[in-house]
């Protein structure tokens, strides 16, 4: 996933850290949620 | 709120949220007691086993105060997560809420983003990584909200 940029950043990097642990517990569901969300933000970063 | 009786004071032992983002109407919040000490987290339903800590079944249905926090809350998942990491660190015999910083603003109040920051380093001592996690993405959902803090906000207190 490409690093997010301008004002967002600090929303998104605390997102990354919270799916990364979501990912090493294997809590999938919290995982595919906030995935979703970060991939949500990514595409709304490309629209802009 | 239930908990037992100290030195003429009813202290509550824990505190569990349990909210669903959508629709609103399925918000919950309940506790339980769990140890000596608070324990605050949100918990959307479907996303962990509610009876990880003690179960719905133990949690009074229509319990007034349940139901007092939530409607402060506005029954909304961000306030009710604040509501928790408030809850979480609050000591023993006394909680509040700040329902008015909750409720209208969804955006990086600078209360909620203190408390979120608390919440995630009491949560990195406490070595608990997934409520570390749940605080890493409140704090994000703060950042990421363009909403104006709200004035400072009516305070609801329990002692």
């Amino acid at each position: 996933m490409p690093p997010f940029h301008g004002p967002t950043e600090p929303g998104t990097a605390h997102l990354r850290q919270a799916l990364e642990i979501f990912q090493r517990l294997g809590m999938a569901p919290d995982a595919s949620r906030l995935q979703d969300r970060l991939d949500g933000l990514a595409a709304g970063m490309r629209a802009k | 709120m239930p908990g037992h009786k100290k030195s003429g004071i009813r202290q509550p032992l824990a505190i569990r949220l349990i909210f669903s983002a959508a629709p609103v109407a399925g918000t919950r919040l309940a506790w339980s007691p769990v140890g000596s000490r608070y324990y605050g987290t949100y918990q959307p339903p479907g996303h962990r086993a509610a009876a990880a800590v003690a179960g719905p079944g133990r949690v009074p249905d229509g319990d007034p105060l349940a139901g007092e926090v939530a409607q402060l809350c506005g029954h909304l998942p961000l306030a009710l997560r604040i509501a928790a990491a408030l809850l979480r660190h609050r000591p023993a015999g006394a909680w509040s809420i700040w329902p008015g910083c909750c409720a209208s603003s969804t955006g990086a109040c600078p209360r909620a983003l203190a408390l979120y920051q608390q919440a995630l380093t009491m949560n990195r001592d406490l070595n608990k990584p997934d409520d570390e996690a749940i605080a890493h993405e409140g704090l994000g959902e703060c950042h990421l909200s363009t909403a104006q803090p709200s004035p400072a906000p009516p305070t609801c207190v329990r002692r």
